[in-house]
């Protein structure tokens, strides 16, 4: 006999969302969207807070100087012009001085960068390729300049997002302050680092995400001011901040006296550390100075000193003193980069940026295993995300090992972004081959063997080189043997 | 008092807030007192970079001690709740037409509707008297810091048309600002 059955209608609509709901969905959608190049702005902006020190590791085999007196300034500068005789004139010409980070003098043209020793002596072509390919990942992710800045500025602003719905999804977020559960389920241990990391690390991302915005997206709104006050011209509106030029005058002159102008710079402003000493159209009657010298204990990343062609002091822009305005945007540079404390600061902006870097990985992570928890798992779309991941650090070792093959002039952008592309290919036709797990102890076995193959290969003898490949054997064999025997598809 | 005594005193005052998380109330409360005069000392003593600093050793401690938190923390069999993932990924067209519009709406449309705003308030910052170099500032910082709280704004909404609010308020506070005066 079939009983009627009573079918129980719902007579109540679903509550709608809290406000921590309606965040938490925010703070997701914004996620996905972004996490993958978020990951790669974060990660290789962790890399390069010590640029100068991966300069040095990757031509460790350069003369170095602790200093570049005025004299030997001059003497690389006439040098480094007579060398590019038959070369089109160059319209700058850079002196960057030795610092601690890099105790080296590069010379840098229109037509090139050359290394000089401490006597003005050039002595090899700055050819940092691999370093310079990592910085423009993270400024421009590769785009053309002014384009890709503003694109990762603008995920500056969606980072900035983040941390807000972030925070609002997050009641507990006094009450789980220091709870992090990490020996316990996967997922778990996943949430607990999210929120965890996400938290503590709040301060420097709101602060990098910021300044990189401003820095990104300053383009765009000095375009609109130059249309609305200087009839579309953008130079005298970044002159409001950075300063004005005198103007050219092509006729040709003698090269600048570059020495006197250095040794009245330190008359002029002692306790200040020259940084650059830059030629302005040098060899023109139009030639001018500037130095851009550090302060200490200031977030500017200089003031600039102007000279004339014979060294003769002509005042200073104003960053370390002239309007707030002028003051907070030079401080921004610094503040982003984390060059304002020496050595301690630039290790504390790498591991908060490395705790940036598990906070973007495990959102995602979060999701897919949430997803597949409730039966709508994607073994594809964990196997790209696991190629974001870990194929991001492997795909930056293959553009080295192919730049230290090749030499500087290689296509180290395309290698990096066809091999990306690649592996995601592979993870979409071959799932089950890219998991988290396998291409993790890949990638650490590749940084392991970097290190040592540049210990090997290179043979440096400095400290700071010797130092990069030793910490980066240690944390490559540290994180093989924490992850030994884990072969679940479903670790970050 | 110097800054190198501010981080002392921040990373104190970390410690403090760690101590006090197990149930001291009073204690975590004293450690964000002192964090914050740290914070000011640092910033009386030396600008925006003692402030700086300050924090960055605040957070370095809070940090080390959240990694020994992990380090420590005992194994449980604990499993998680099976709960729906926040979003879902969109199946049907009408879906897939809410997300490009929410897109639309957060990305280009904030976006300039933030510029509008400091581009407003640039204005009457110099109609005010402002110096030129701090009116181009006040529009360079404030473009990114509006955008982002408009899209926070528009992505605690219920739906892409409650979204529209935030960019069209902050268009309007640009365009007051720019005419005042």
């Amino acid at each position: 006999m079939n009983a009627p059955f009573k079918i129980d209608t719902p007579t109540t609509t679903p509550a709608p969302a809290t406000l921590v709901q309606r965040a938490l969905g925010g703070h997701a959608a914004i996620g996905l969207l972004a996490s993958a190049l978020l990951y790669i702005i974060a990660l290789t902006g962790s890399l390069i807070v010590i640029h100068d020190r991966w300069q040095r590791w990757e031509q460790p085999n350069i003369a170095e100087t602790a200093s570049l007196s005025p004299a030997a300034a001059q003497a690389a500068m006439t040098a480094v012009v007579a060398g590019e005789a038959g070369k089109p004139r160059t319209t700058h010409l850079y002196i960057r001085m030795p610092t601690p980070d890099l105790p080296r003098a590069v010379v840098t043209t229109d037509n090139g960068a050359w290394y000089v020793d401490g006597a003005g002596k050039v002595v090899g072509r700055e050819a940092h390729a691999w370093t310079e390919f990592v910085i423009g990942l993270h400024e421009y992710l590769h785009l053309p300049a002014t384009l890709g800045l503003i694109v990762v500025g603008a995920f500056g602003v969606m980072l900035v997002g983040l941390v807000v719905t972030g925070v609002l999804a997050h009641p507990r977020i006094f009450r789980d302050a220091f709870r992090i559960r990490t020996r316990h389920n996967t997922q778990l241990a996943r949430a607990d680092w999210h929120n965890r990391l996400g938290v503590w690390t709040l301060p420097f991302v709101l602060a990098v995400a910021l300044t990189g915005a401003f820095i990104g997206l300053g383009s765009v709104g000095t375009t609109l001011l130059a249309r609305a006050y200087t009839n579309g011209a953008v130079e005298p509106v970044y002159a409001t901040i950075f300063g004005h030029e005198p103007k050219p005058d092509a006729a040709r002159a003698p090269l600048p006296d570059l020495a006197t102008a250095i040794r009245a710079q330190a008359t002029q402003a002692p306790g200040t550390t020259p940084t650059y000493v830059i030629a302005h159209d040098p060899g023109t009657r139009g030639q001018h100075v500037q130095i851009i010298a550090e302060h200490p204990r200031r977030l500017i990343y200089g003031e600039t000193y102007a000279f004339d062609g014979r060294g003769v002091a002509k005042g200073k822009v104003g960053l370390s003193d002239g309007p707030i305005g002028r003051q907070a945007a030079a401080s921004a540079y610094n503040l982003h980069f984390g060059n304002f404390g020496g050595l301690a600061v630039e290790l504390a902006y790498m591991l908060l940026g490395l705790g940036l870097c598990v906070v973007t990985a495990t959102g995602t992570s979060l999701w897919l295993e949430k997803r597949r928890r409730r039966g709508l798992h994607s073994q594809r779309m964990a196997a790209c995300w696991a190629v974001v991941v870990w194929g991001t650090p492997l795909a930056l070792l293959a553009a080295l090992w192919l730049r230290g093959a090749a030499g500087p002039d290689a296509p180290l952008v395309g290698m990096f972004w066809g091999l990306m592309a690649a592996m995601l290919v592979a993870a979409i036709a071959w799932p089950l081959w890219a998991t988290a797990a396998r291409l993790r102890t890949v990638a650490a076995a590749a940084v392991l063997a970097t290190a040592a193959g540049h210990a090997a290969l290179l043979r440096p003898e400095m400290g700071g080189p010797i130092a990069i490949d030793l910490i980066a054997a240690v944390s490559a064999g540290a994180v093989l043997w924490l992850f030994r025997g884990v072969r679940t598809v479903r670790s970050i | 008092m110097t800054t190198p005594v501010m981080l002392l005193m921040a990373v104190a005052a970390m410690m403090l807030v760690r101590f006090g998380w197990d149930g001291r109330r009073g204690v975590a409360l004293g450690g964000w007192l002192i964090a914050a005069v740290a914070a000011i000392g640092a910033t009386v003593a030396d600008g925006a970079w003692g402030l700086a600093v300050t924090i960055l050793a605040g957070s370095a401690a809070a940090l080390a001690m959240l990694l020994y938190a992990g380090w420590t923390s005992p194994a449980r069999p604990q499993r998680p709740a099976r709960v729906a993932a926040a979003i879902a990924l969109p199946q049907r067209a009408s879906e897939i037409a809410a997300r490009v519009s929410v897109f639309v709406l957060v990305v280009p449309v904030a976006f300039v509707a933030a510029q509008w705003l400091a581009f407003g308030v640039q204005a009457a910052a110099r109609r005010a008297g402002a110096v030129e170099t701090d009116a181009v500032v006040i529009t360079l910082f404030l473009q990114p810091i509006a955008w982002a709280i408009i899209i926070a704004v528009q992505m605690t909404r219920a739906g892409p048309s409650r979204m529209i609010a935030a960019p069209a308020s902050a268009a309007i506070l640009g365009t007051v600002f720019w005419s005042v005066g």
